[in-house]
């Protein structure tokens, strides 16, 4: 009774009846907010309730004691990351690798997606887009193996066509000088067709009355992408670029490990390989865990100031 | 918004339902498999069975009711069983006798990994059998770390019941430095929790792993070169170039590759076997008498720059370091890479898997050699007495029956159980010859010799041949039947016995100094970075593929400063030791 005296009376005030109403539009739209519980339920079993094993990273790890009544090591693992010798040539090559990533592969869906979208033919450019996608539904596992194959100095396509033009083999997947375009590319050809879906969907939201208007002004089709779809999508860019930047110092973990080489070990070593190879393969979880929480409180940080500039220059932001 | 209708309403209520299913189903199913695993003792028709027919203070003769155990093979690259592991001959048969069947599975992953796996989710199977060789690092470090943390079962008081495994620590058959650095490591606290397995009962038993580097058959006579004429660096070097210059193809007709390994490189070490010197560590005696890393001196400069010659020449596959056996097996099966490095018997198998080995004889591959070591003599297979380091029967806590598992491990070890594994059941399977040792039946032989290899596949539907791999301790094969492996006295591949007399084993009698000196007091500080092979493989194979000598030569410079300088140099306090605890015994070896 007394609860339902004080909702009555929460109600009477603005922010009161502010809640009841989204209490009642809730009940009233119940039946599709239950679509939302799985994926609440989901954030809730695998975001958030592992979090408390970030507390790993203070900690010296027993396997009796677990991670709650393991000893606390206070900032010892981050100390001894950040004074390891591979410390600062780990950093560059995550970010080397992302802002490759950032320049080449983020740009790449949206030009996929403003051509398609130029495209007349209906049922071609279904095509092509379907096409587009299917590189994303193969695992990096299986498209470095496929790498191996065609790019390998031993009987590889590109090799044989080499040396039948009177060409040296090269061994393009060992060699440093090959890395950066062997990661890009393959990330471009896996990936920029499934990003084309966002700005797709975004396009369709364009008025065909501001391509008229356009027209009518003398716009030929390459005016009116820079000045009449660029602008209009310019809020989705925004956003996607924001998470992008969040995900800067996630350079890649399986491509890279895949990818890795004797010749390219220098500057193909990024956080999350080195994470894997002086973390978790040896067992030290606390120092795998403190490396991986340096590398979200960066990441944090780097996605609030692409927030911040968005939010100046673009006027999106996502929070 | 239209209400929904009831329809609506139930329609939405099912497909949520269903979204929550289908997104907690792998955890759920994860979950019962965790539980599974972990009490593992159930019988055929799912109820516990923990109860033992048998009186519980004669362990090692009882008979259980039916118990089935897990034990996780911990060694990367799978294992392979029977397809149905229960309902098999064998598995039969032994449990006719104990009443205990285990059921075998294997990983894919590295074994270090999969212990830390293992131990830190808690999901632990009832046996586990993962590498121990000793020290203080990769496998080794695991076991150890779970041992000092309860999640072992001490089995000191359990081994003197069970006849067939209660001399496992006996001097002998292990070394007296391993018995006394990792079986007993001092931080156990008198308790044990190791089963050192695949010791050798006799030294005839001690496997001989016919390690080398092997030429196709045909490129050392197209050459007119003896290839156990070669015993050093120079002469492999002036044979290799010799065969990447000549212009032979591979069965097929396509390209070569010089030269090869196995997965991740295994074992270009053996190319470079000139280099070496016949040793149980890896410290080596000086000209003054004192000891040194081999690490740090100039003839693993000198080892390592010839590697990178032999990539750098276009003699090594570039690939080798990444590859995968799956890989390496075509390479070395088709005849593509004319030198291979590893074991003898992977390279012979890598054949007959495609065909080679029967089709093409001519390009069977022969052994180099054997290489010589760096003072003139023939390079042999290091053992000390007793096993320095070996494969480990392990028991988690999670163990629900710790005498059913030493019942069947030490059944299986008996001559009974043994050939019972080995051979399967007399009269089907095998038969005794005059000298009353099992020998398998004329048709399988036949086939084996003929080089069949789905005789193996056949055998193992009926459980032979895969249990004692990974649950015979002492191994008296050869003693008992005169053959290690069913068909090696009849359907042997001749040039692999031949070749293991070439490259015999050879026991060193001595106190291993690594053993000696890990005693030294910042031993823990010093193993985090000085036995870390990756890092150790990242500079080396960082400098194989250096653009000149002088790059290779800086890299592998710059690892021995990154040795020598952490931890405000460390290192040099430790070899101090070394040296100074090697005059505390006259027996010291390196």
């Amino acid at each position: 009774m007394l609860g339902t005296a004080l909702i009555a009376q929460a109600a009477g005030t603005p922010a009161g009846k502010k809640r009841a109403d989204l209490r009642k539009r809730i009940w009233q739209h119940r039946w599709l907010y239950l679509f939302i519980l799985p994926c609440v339920i989901w954030l809730l079993v695998f975001c958030y309730y592992p979090m408390y094993g970030a507390t790993l990273a203070f900690k010296n790890y027993s396997y009796k004691l677990g991670i709650l009544n393991s000893p606390w090591a206070g900032l010892k693992h981050f100390r001894t990351f950040i004074y390891s010798p591979d410390f600062w040539r780990v950093i560059k090559n995550t970010l080397v690798i992302s802002g490759l990533k950032l320049l080449f592969s983020f740009p790449a869906p949206i030009l996929l997606a403003l051509l398609l979208n130029e495209v007349q033919a209906v049922r071609f450019k279904r095509v092509v887009q379907t096409f587009s996608y299917l590189p994303n539904f193969v695992s990096w596992v299986v498209v470095v193996s496929l790498m191996n194959v065609i790019f390998s100095p031993y009987g590889g396509v590109i090799n044989d066509l080499r040396k039948n033009a009177g060409l040296d083999s090269i061994f393009f997947m060992g060699s440093r000088e090959y890395f950066y375009p062997m990661v890009i590319l393959s990330d471009i050809w896996k990936n920029a067709g499934w990003g084309t879906i966002i700005y797709l969907s975004a396009l369709t939201s364009v008025s065909p009355e501001l391509y008229e208007a356009a027209a009518i002004d003398g716009a030929g089709r390459l005016k009116s992408t820079f000045y009449v779809t660029l602008p209009c999508i310019k809020g989705t860019i925004g956003i996607m670029f924001i998470n992008a930047v969040g995900g800067l110092l996630n350079a890649g973990f399986d491509q890279i490990l895949l990818l890795q080489q004797p010749d390219n070990q220098l500057i193909s070593d990024i956080l999350d390989t080195f994470v894997l190879k002086t973390g978790l393969s040896q067992g030290r979880f606390e120092y795998a865990t403190a490396i991986g929480l340096f590398k979200s409180v960066l990441s944090l940080g780097l996605m609030t100031l692409a927030n911040e500039v968005c939010k100046r220059t673009m006027e999106v932001s996502i929070f | 918004m239209k209400k929904l209708k009831w329809t609506g309403r139930a329609l939405a209520l099912s497909l949520a339902a269903t979204l929550m299913l289908a997104g907690c189903s792998s955890g759920g199913s994860a979950t019962t498999s965790a539980a599974g695993d972990s009490n593992a003792a159930t019988t055929a028709d799912g109820s516990n069975a923990a109860a033992t027919t048998g009186d519980s203070t004669t362990t090692g003769t009882q008979t259980f009711d039916d118990v089935t155990l897990k034990m996780l093979i911990c060694w990367n690259g799978g294992f392979k069983t029977a397809s149905d592991q229960y309902n098999n001959e064998v598995a039969a048969a032994i449990r006719e006798k104990t009443g205990v069947t285990i059921e075998f599975e294997g990983i894919m992953m590295s074994e270090t990994e999969k212990l830390n796996l293992v131990f830190a989710s808690g999901d632990m199977p009832d046996i586990i059998n993962a590498p121990y060789w000793g020290g203080d690092g990769g496998e080794t470090a695991v076991i150890k770390k779970a041992a000092r943390e309860g999640q072992l079962l001490d089995i000191k008081d359990e081994l003197p019941k069970y006849e067939n495994l209660a001399n496992a620590y006996d001097v002998g058959i292990v070394s007296q430095a391993f018995l006394e650095n990792d079986l007993d490591d001092p931080t156990f606290n008198g308790a044990r929790y190791i089963l050192p397995q695949e010791t050798p009962g006799d030294v005839a038993d001690i496997s001989n792993w016919a390690y080398g580097v092997f030429v196709r058959g045909d490129v050392a006579e197209t050459l007119g070169v003896d290839p156990t004429t070669i015993k050093t660096s120079e002469q492999l070097l002036d044979f290799m170039t010799k065969a990447r210059d000549y212009g032979f193809t591979d069965v097929n007709g396509n390209d070569i590759i010089t030269a090869t390994t196995f997965h991740e490189g295994w074992d270009y070490g053996q190319y470079a076997m000139n280099f070496n010197s016949k040793q149980a560590t890896s410290f080596v005696m000086q000209d003054d008498g004192t000891y040194t890393y081999s690490t740090l001196t100039d003839n693993w400069i000198d080892s390592n720059l010839f590697i990178w010659k032999l990539v750098n020449e276009g003699i090594l596959d570039k690939e080798c370091f990444k590859q995968t056996d799956d890989l390496a097996n075509q390479k070395v099966g088709n005849g593509t890479a004319l030198f291979a490095a590893a074991q003898y018997s992977t390279v012979i198998n890598a054949t007959k898997l495609t065909g080679l080995y029967n089709s093409n004889p001519e390009m069977r591959y022969v052994p180099v050699g054997p290489l010589s070591y760096a003072d003139g003599e023939s390079a042999v297979q290091v053992e000390l007495k007793g096993r320095n380091g070996s494969p480990a029967i392990i028991f988690p806590t999670s163990c629900s029956n710790l005498d059913a598992s030493l019942t069947y491990i030490n059944y299986v070890n008996s001559e009974e159980g043994a050939r019972l594994c080995q051979y399967g059941i007399e009269g089907e399977t095998y038969e005794l010859n005059e000298d009353g040792q099992p020998r398998l039946i004329q048709s399988y032989l036949e086939r084996k010799a003929n080089g069949d290899s789905t005789v193996d596949d056949e055998l193992r539907e009926k459980g032979i041949g895969y249990i004692l791999g990974r649950t015979l301790q002492a191994d008296k094969r050869k003693t008992w039947w005169g053959e290690s492996n069913a068909g090696d006295a009849d359907a042997a591949v001749e040039e692999l016995e031949a070749y293991k007399e070439a490259r015999p084993v050879e026991q060193l009698a001595g106190y291993p100094l690594d053993k000696l000196a890990q005693s030294f007091e910042d031993y823990d500080t010093l193993k985090t970075y000085a036995f870390d092979d990756t890092t150790k493989n990242d500079y080396t194979q960082r400098a194989f593929f250096a653009d000149t000598e002088e790059e290779a030569r800086s890299i592998l410079e710059d690892y021995q400063t990154y040795l020598t300088t952490q931890e405000n140099g460390l290192f040099q306090e430790y070899l101090d030791y070394a040296n100074e605890v090697a005059k505390t015994r006259d027996d010291v070896i390196n």
